[in-house]
């Protein structure tokens, strides 16, 4: 087993050099920093030394790849790709277009984000599988087939709008708790509180009708007849033989996603004003900083391949019918 | 008054769609199980329905995407004097403009729209009245055309010998065997009349109110589902080739290939897929600013950004269907019919054409339409982060993204974020139920258990 997580530990490093890659030649090739700088100070008509200034002042002078101008190791070390690529390798995310330290940012602005995942994956899982429990266990009534509708429904209707529902109805309208903002420590809670709510609902749709499908397929096994025909009782069945066997696929299926949460929600920080990764994103994206965004992308795959590796570890915890050798 | 046809880029991708997509029907449609399946949907009610809308959806689309060019400057000016068959047809409504926000069913006040029908609905009648009056007229007016159908139905239910004058009536509307014909005619007849009854009471009123700057809503709301659709079937047509190839390839071939294809995907899908749209379009924006001497119209600029976005969500989507592809190969491949084929000599290339992708057939229709619904929810999102689709092109997102904060205003002006979210929602509602049906139809293995 330690020789298979190895290996998929090893498989890891060319796919982070693939992303590196793919990020630099679409942040520094397609656009060159000429072009960057452009869009950035804004104006139409700029002498080419405000330009070599802001490249200057950014560390954006520098060669692609070689810098022949140089000695020895600094052909290689003086140029963008080792400077602005290379270094993520170690986690050194250097200064964003702005002029601010990208890592203590993100050490900042990681734990509102947190704040915010967590308590949602864990209700969103509790609430979900209850769901999916009861239509399987209403099976062939009208409680499922509705179900299996409402479901639809609810995974239809754009997560824009459980958004801006929660804000209208629960904010304004019945005025339980504050539309947006945040606050440090404790207090965070009744801010975060409709945001959970919200991202809760705006998952029943999907997650219930994928887990409905898997209670399904798991009620047609043959040790569910067989702890029927012993005379186990329904109850016992779908709580302590179902539900083990799928949580399984359920659980794995989570364990991909666990390492991204530190990246946070897009939407729901953005429009609850909380200042979390997933706003700090949006952020950048609006203000085109360039640097911010590389060193997202690079975060973010560096957390899925984890959540990858992870899911393999625990299919191997957690099915002792796999074994990997 | 002189138009000339002047197609985008976009159109003429969506016209290359539409003819290998028929000719694809076209090839299959005399095989068994696609006669089998389309006889099976065709009786499902749920699938009727919803495919019905989606059909409308896709020829308002189709509509849409038939562009010319104005040669005339005397007329009251469109936009960018590009427009399509759609916008001609629906005349009055994206040239006329109030001052600021109408609720819906207000009636026009400019005085151009009031000539427009003045004789036949005077004025000076309350808006209860002329709503009635409306309804009415296309109610008959609806109902005419369905007994033209019936009738049509009829004339070749006798021709065609399957009924003679006698039972044909008792054939018509009482037996179970033409159950499913009545409830399309009963479908047909309320869609037109819907689709009329909107249209002649656009012509009076603002249906769906107008926004901040007096535009109308409705009218926005229509345009936008020719970018909804165009998103959605441009980005399958660009994820769906690689991924199935790709997918097939590595699962059937294995080795060295298989290596490479699963490190390609594995590379691209660890991308967060937001951030690489991002990335692009900030990339695009500033090209487009550089070339802007390239494209005269801001119609043709927007054309391109649509255009790449598709390429981008197809660069991004095609990983997870290939992944599901390449399994369900390598469980084929052990299969004995393809051992059969093996040593009777077929080729590779054959075994993959003719027995693997067959096999893999009702997978790729399902991710059509779960992705298109998909492709259109995330379409919304992507706007209100700023990376979707050019803020001129009027589309679902950007019209909620420019009235999310409306709802704080007193009084309350919801119709602009209601309107967009309805459209979209039955848009989606319908793919959803569509492919759920469809699923139970055309997957070999769906049991649906007791």
């Amino acid at each position: 087993m330690y020789s298979y997580i190895s290996r998929r530990i090893l498989f890891a490093i060319p796919v982070l050099i693939g992303v590196n890659l793919i990020t630099f030649i679409l942040f520094f090739t397609v656009n060159s920093p000429d072009d960057m700088a452009r869009s950035h100070l804004g104006d139409k008509n700029l002498t080419s030394e405000t330009i070599q200034r802001w490249k200057k002042y950014h560390g954006y002078d520098l060669p692609l790849f070689f810098h022949s101008s140089e000695r020895r190791s600094n052909i290689i070390t003086q140029t963008l790709f080792f400077q602005k690529s290379i270094k993520l390798f170690i986690f050194d995310f250097g200064m964003s277009d702005s002029g601010r330290d990208i890592s203590s940012d993100i050490l900042q602005r990681m734990w509102p984000s947190l704040a915010l995942a967590i308590p949602i994956l864990i209700i969103g899982l509790l609430v979900n599988i209850t769901v999916a429990m009861m239509m399987t266990f209403f099976r062939t009534t009208y409680v499922d087939t509705s179900g299996a509708f409402l479901c639809i429904v609810l995974m239809s209707i754009s997560s824009l709008f459980y958004v801006i529902g929660g804000q209208y109805f629960l904010g304004k309208i019945l005025k339980i708790l504050p539309i947006s903002g945040y606050d440090p420590g404790l207090n965070s809670i009744k801010f975060i509180l409709l945001p959970i709510v919200v991202g809760v609902i705006s998952g029943i749709g999907a997650s219930s009708r994928w887990y409905r499908t898997l209670f399904l397929e798991e009620l047609n096994q043959d040790y569910i007849k067989t702890a029927r025909s012993k005379g186990i009782t329904e109850m016992r069945i779908f709580f302590v033989h179902l539900l083990k066997n799928v949580m399984l696929p359920i659980l794995t299926g989570v364990v991909v996603i666990i390492p991204s949460l530190f990246m946070g929600s897009l939407i729901l920080e953005s429009f609850f004003g909380v200042p979390g990764l997933g706003s700090y994103i949006i952020d950048a994206i609006q203000l085109q900083d360039f640097a911010i965004v590389r060193c997202m992308v690079f975060l973010g795959s560096i957390l899925y391949i984890i959540g990858l590796i992870l899911t393999d570890i625990s299919y191997t915890i957690f099915d002792p019918r796999i074994r990997l050798e | 008054m002189n138009y000339s046809w002047y197609p985008l880029w976009t159109d003429l991708f969506l016209y290359f769609l539409l003819l290998v997509g028929g000719l694809f029907i076209y090839k299959i449609r005399k095989k068994f199980l696609f006669k089998k399946s389309l006889e099976k949907i065709i009786i499902n009610k749920i699938a009727v329905l919803t495919g019905i809308i989606l059909l409308i959806y896709i020829s308002i689309c189709m509509l849409d995407s038939i562009h010319l060019k104005v040669h005339d400057n005397k007329k009251k000016s469109y936009n960018n004097s590009i427009v399509s068959i759609l916008d001609i047809i629906l005349y009055p409504m994206g040239v006329d403009f109030e001052k600021s926000y109408t609720k819906p069913f207000a009636k026009y006040t400019t005085q151009f729209n009031i000539n427009y029908k003045v004789s036949e609905l005077s004025f000076n009648k309350n808006k209860l009245q002329i709503i009635l009056l409306i309804s009415g007229k296309f109610f008959a007016k609806s109902l005419m055309l369905i007994l033209a159908i019936v009738f049509i139905y009829g004339t070749y239910l006798v021709v065609s010998s399957q009924a003679n004058l006698k039972n044909l009536y008792r054939k018509l509307f009482y037996e179970q065997e033409y159950n499913i014909s009545r409830y399309i005619l009963l479908l047909l007849f309320l869609f037109t009349t819907v689709i009329f009854l909107l249209y002649e009471m656009s012509l009076v009123f603002h249906v769906c109110g107008t926004d901040k700057v007096g535009h109308d809503i409705f009218y926005q709301c229509i345009k936008s589902i020719r970018t909804s659709v165009l998103i959605g079937f441009f980005t399958l047509a660009i994820m769906l080739p690689v991924a199935i190839i790709l997918g097939i390839v590595a699962g059937y071939v294995g080795g060295r290939v298989d290596d490479l294809i699963q490190y390609v995907y594995t590379t691209i899908s660890s991308i967060p897929g937001v951030l690489l749209i991002a990335a692009s379009i900030l990339s695009l924006q500033v090209f487009i600013s550089n070339h802007s001497d390239a494209f005269r119209y801001l119609l043709e600029r927007a054309d391109l950004r649509l255009l790449s976005l598709c390429l981008i969500l197809g660069c991004t989507g095609w990983t997870s269907l290939c992944r599901i592809i390449r399994a369900e190969t390598l469980k084929i491949r052990e299969l004995e019919f393809i051992d059969s084929a093996i040593s009777l000599g077929v080729s590779k290339s054959r075994i993959i054409f003719r027995h693997i992708l067959p096999n893999v057939q009702h997978i790729v229709l399902i991710t059509i339409v779960l992705d298109f619904s998909g492709l259109i929810l995330a379409e919304a999102v992507l706007s209100y982060v700023g990376v979707g689709v050019s803020p001129t092109t009027m589309s679902w997102g950007n019209m909620i993204n420019s009235a999310r904060l409306e709802l704080a205003r007193e009084p309350i002006v919801w119709w602009p974020i209601f309107s967009a979210f309805s459209f979209m929602f039955i848009l989606v509602l319908s793919a959803n139920l569509f492919a759920d049906q469809v699923r139970d139809i055309i997957d070999p293995r769906h049991t649906v258990n007791g």
